[in-house]
């Protein structure tokens, strides 16, 4: 399946949760999000050229999990509210990692830390 | 590509590389469930920059380091 139409920033970060909730269940497929910078246009450009001055500039998020791709565009407006919510959603996802464990060499970097 | 094995290390990578050429830099984030495995990629087509972790901590810094992306991509 082919990305379709940018979607809205609310529905992109609702699937992306189903995204990373069908990602346990369901296989062991990774979930991809890329971000790079995008100025809004829909054709190819020739290679090499760079955005040009005067251009609005968002950010292009685009997910994937298996073969189903998903894209949203974050104007400069929407920022900062966006960010909060993909941070919420990482945060409640992303569960199988370890926590970190009271090693030595952490005990260590934390005592070097507090004196600094 | 090897995997920078230290966190500061690559984030001062990606914001030089990012400073350096701003319209090409993309961030990736893989998460692999299964393997409990978080891979992070930062590359502008000629460097390629790559973290990978297994650690929950790692994702407080990786909020931090794409919320600077962010910002940085809709204010150039």
């Amino acid at each position: 399946m082919s990305v379709e139409q940018h979607l809205s920033n609310d529905v992109f970060l609702q699937k992306l949760t189903g995204f990373y909730r069908d990602s346990k269940i369901r296989g062991a497929k990774s979930v991809y999000v890329t971000m790079k910078p995008y100025d809004g246009r829909t054709k190819a450009v020739a290679k090499g050229s760079e955005f040009k001055d005067g251009d609005e500039v968002s950010c292009l998020f685009r997910a994937k999990w298996g073969s189903r791709k998903i894209a949203t565009e974050v104007t400069a407006k929407e920022v900062n509210k966006f960010h909060t919510q993909y941070s919420a959603i990482l945060v409640s996802q992303l569960v199988n990692l370890e926590k970190r464990k009271k090693t030595e060499e952490n005990k260590k970097a934390a005592a070097t830390q507090q004196k600094s | 590509m090897t995997y920078f094995t230290n966190w500061d290390e690559f984030a001062k990578a990606a914001e030089r590389l990012h400073s350096a050429n701003p319209d090409k830099c993309r961030f990736v984030t893989k998460y692999n469930h299964t393997a409990g495995k978080l891979i992070l990629k930062f590359t502008d087509d000629v460097v390629c920059l790559q973290y990978s972790t297994t650690q929950l901590q790692d994702v407080k810094k990786l909020e931090k380091l794409s919320s600077t992306f962010l910002r940085q991509v809709v204010t150039q």
